[in-house]
């Protein structure tokens, strides 16, 4: 899976499950504000993340993750850490 | 120390509850991460609605399995045993209602830590039979036991 494809995998997921119009999922949007998150919603964001990616994230881990742009990064890193 | 199963005085220092809200008489220890939990359902339980136990009953007892959960671990730790707060339940699946008699038996697996709330998954069976499940988020604050 390229760097595009999980772009556009997470955009699909967290629209389907945060019931929003996925236009409104831009890089530069805030994650929080634009998915109508609270802090409950939170860990099924990152349960369903894991889920799709295989990976486990931390608290720490989302310190810096304010944007989709961090949250891309984010997983991408995650990710080349795994296959490598 | 804890001695396993955990029942009367001792079960009472994992839990922050008092009689009659006492919803857990058995905490049997952890295995493979999965913590084991008992409730015989009493007939003077409050949670009894003819002969059955209620919805609410089993959403607490779920409660109070996890408390003792985290409990046994703090004490493991020798630390103090906070108290945990239900933050939502989800995906809560009855199949029967439990009757007086029945004892249930609940398995509670985590399935996430992060931000300061506990994610678990939790499965009550009578005998083999799956009864009831859920997920449950729990925080725990900062208050002690």
């Amino acid at each position: 899976m390229n760097n595009e494809q999980i772009i556009e995998n997470i955009r699909e997921v967290l629209a389907e499950e945060f019931e929003v119009d996925i236009d409104t999922i831009q890089p530069e949007a805030p994650l929080q504000a634009t998915l109508e998150l609270d802090s409950l919603d939170l860990v099924d964001m990152v349960v369903l993340i894991e889920k799709n990616f295989g990976f486990t994230l931390t608290t720490t881990d989302f310190q810096e993750v304010k944007t989709f742009q961090d949250l891309y990064s984010l997983i991408i890193k995650k990710v080349s850490e795994k296959e490598s | 120390m804890i001695e396993l199963p955990c029942v009367g005085e001792s079960l009472l220092s994992l839990i922050p509850q008092r009689a009659p809200i006492i919803m857990v008489d058995k905490f049997r220890g952890l295995e493979d991460d999965i913590s084991l939990s008992n409730l015989t359902i009493l007939d003077d339980n409050i949670f009894i609605e003819g002969q059955s136990f209620t919805e609410s009953g089993l959403i607490e007892h779920i409660a109070q399995s996890a408390a003792a959960r985290i409990g046994y671990i703090y004490k493991l730790k020798n630390e103090e045993v906070p108290i945990g707060y239900i933050g939502s339940v989800d995906k809560l699946t009855i199949r029967s209602f439990p009757k007086v008699g029945d004892i249930l038996d609940t398995q509670i697996r985590v399935l996430q830590e992060i931000f300061g709330l506990t994610l678990i998954y939790a499965e009550v069976y009578i005998g083999t039979t799956l009864i009831a499940s859920c997920n449950m988020k729990i925080f725990l604050g900062d208050e002690k036991k």
